[in-house]
């Protein structure tokens, strides 16, 4: 069995196989260029150096979101194409699951995703288990409810790239970075979440994978505001 | 190699997603459009973000649909055309990101088509072509005139708002909605074209180039001067001023491209882009040009407007010269009209 994970979701570009028993190949950049651009490439030098091909793929799991809206539409857009042509099952993952999952940690776990407009995206996770629903919110304020735990928490995510400082002077020693080698890259980690939806047949056709945004775009924002507006008016 | 070449094309430039099985460049098997316009003219535009999440949801029925309608399946492809630019970033994204995923997984050439291209290519579904003839390019983005035929020859291009622009900003002005040009000539055909005479701007002499930006400030102007009166036009007089803002546009795109084909001896004129499928412009083009011999064509308005056959067609003379591209292939939001 082969799974093929690609993660497009952030500023990290990631891919990874694996099979039955382990990852067999992970390959990543986070080097500032556009996904569109290097993704296909390192794939190929990838599957090239696996002695595999997507024809050989069982499955392919995908970070469908929260993230850069530009690049989860990237990665769903080309696992939508393999998933037609291959007929195989698709794995939609949460791209804040994986990169918690990829930090390995048994405590609290907090990722971060850029989410421009002065917000992150962000969820939380205790031993694994989700206790905070995806969404997103100011810098400022994650860091006060996170203050409000009296553990440490561990953080991850490109959100850091820009919002690290916010979280240290708010968590003080509290604050936990995940090591450098599994800070920001998520396809290993999508791979094994992959794996498990693969076991219990938690499969999702090509039509219907569809990026999870949280936001709907600026223009519905302002329509609808309009629309709250006139409502309260009344 | 079989001699009957398969492209299947795919375009997501702007609001429509779209995807065409294209055999040798010629024979349209099939030409699916999913159009979102509905959803846009709520907005009064076309709204990026939006347009990209649709593309996304249609993408895989658009081309299951193509390839069901030509009886053709992906393993009997030739060859994967998409358009890579000009438009928008996000919504090309789309298409070009899919098209390259299966190249990819197929092992089948991938073709990057300019979007211009599509439009000047889509003349020749339907027509025979002499070897040269002048291209008058008109859409909401582009206003061009070319020699096209064996080589190409550039004369002149839009210097500020595109023909399909100007009709668009109009429209809104007028208060008509999104897509305008296809309103204001529905408004038109009851109004009165010499209701109002609305500046040309011919530019220099002999120029070949368009100017629509000072007709479409005089329109704005008059609009307000009315309004600032309090006597704000009534709606049959909407129809008259669609009318007489359209004949500013046509009269201007006319004469300059019957002047061109005079100068360089053409006898065709191909009038291509999503403003070719203005009946006026079309009308008033063959009127002046009857007594010259010279012939206008332009496309069925299925292929007028942004469709995928299109770029079927312009990726085969890319398959010809074994023009492919690789898999590092971007969006390109502002690719020029260039050969
Ligand atoms: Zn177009």
């Amino acid at each position: 069995m082969n799974i093929l994970a690609i993660d497009t979701a952030t500023s990290s570009l990631s891919a990874a196989i694996a099979n039955q028993d382990q990852i067999i190949a992970q390959f990543a950049l986070d080097v500032g260029k556009t996904h569109s651009a290097s993704f296909l490439p390192m794939l190929d030098s990838m599957l090239i150096n696996s002695g595999l091909k997507i024809s050989d793929m069982d499955a392919i799991a995908v970070t469908v979101g929260p993230g850069s809206f530009t690049g989860l539409r990237i990665g769903v857009a080309t696992a939508k194409a393999w998933g037609q042509l291959l007929g195989i099952p698709l794995l939609a993952v949460n791209s804040l699951e994986a990169m918690a999952e990829a930090t390995g940690s048994d405590g609290l776990v907090c990722p971060i995703f850029d989410a421009r407009r002065d917000e992150v995206y962000t969820a939380l996770f205790d031993r694994h288990q989700r206790i905070l629903p995806d969404r997103a919110v100011a810098p400022q304020q994650l860091a006060d409810e996170l203050a409000a735990y009296d553990r440490p928490v561990l953080m991850a995510g490109d959100g850091l790239k820009s919002y690290q400082q916010i979280m240290s002077a708010v968590l003080g020693d509290k604050l936990q970075l995940a090591a450098e080698p599994v800070r920001y890259v998520m396809a290993a980690a999508a791979a094994v979440l992959g794996k498990e939806k693969y076991a219990c047949s938690q499969f999702t056709n090509p039509v219907l994978l569809q990026p999870i945004y949280l936001r709907l775009s600026e223009a519905e924002e302002r329509k609808l505001a309009l629309m709250q507006k006139a409502v309260s008016d009344d | 190699m079989s001699n009957n070449i398969k492209i299947l094309a795919i375009e997501s430039s702007c609001d429509e997603t779209a995807a065409a099985v294209v055999v040798n460049g010629r024979e349209v098997l099939s030409n699916i459009i999913a159009s979102q316009i509905p959803v846009h003219r709520e907005y009064g535009g076309v709204v990026p973000e939006i347009a990209s999440r649709r593309h996304l949801e249609a993408i895989n029925l658009v081309v299951e649909q193509a390839l069901e309608d030509a009886g053709v399946e992906f393993a009997e492809l030739d060859a994967i055309a998409v358009t890579y630019g000009p438009g928008l970033v996000g919504a090309l994204l789309v298409g070009v990101s899919y098209a390259k995923a299966l190249a990819f997984a197929l092992n089948k050439p991938l073709i990057a088509v300019n979007h211009w291209h599509g439009h000047i290519a889509a003349i020749r579904i339907e027509h025979q072509l002499p070897s040269r003839y002048l291209a008058l390019v008109v859409s909401g983005s582009h206003s061009g005139l070319l020699i096209d035929g064996e080589s190409q020859q550039f004369l002149g291009s839009s210097r500020d708002d595109a023909a399909g622009e100007a009709f668009d900003k109009i429209a809104r002005a007028l208060g008509l909605p999104y897509p305008g040009g296809p309103e204001i000539e529905k408004a038109a055909a009851r109004g009165n074209r010499d209701y109002y005479h609305f500046p040309r701007a011919f530019l220099e002499e002999k120029s070949y180039d368009f100017s629509f930006s000072g007709l479409k400030s005089s329109v704005l102007n008059y609009l307000n001067r009315r309004r600032m009166q309090g006597d704000a036009p009534c709606t049959d007089e909407i129809d008259h001023i669609a009318a007489a803002s359209q004949e500013a546009i046509v009269d201007v795109l006319a004469a300059k491209a019957l002047a061109a084909a005079l100068q360089y001896q053409l006898n065709t004129i191909a009038v291509v882009g999503g403003v070719a499928a203005n009946n006026r412009l079309f009308d008033i083009l063959s009127e002046r040009t009857a007594a010259n011999n010279i012939s206008v064509i332009r496309p069925s308005s299925i292929y007028c407007t942004d469709n995928a056959a299109m770029i079927g067609v312009a990726a085969y003379d890319k398959w010809l010269s074994k023009d492919f591209a690789d898999f590092t292939l971007n969006a390109s939001p502002r690719l020029p009209l260039v050969y």
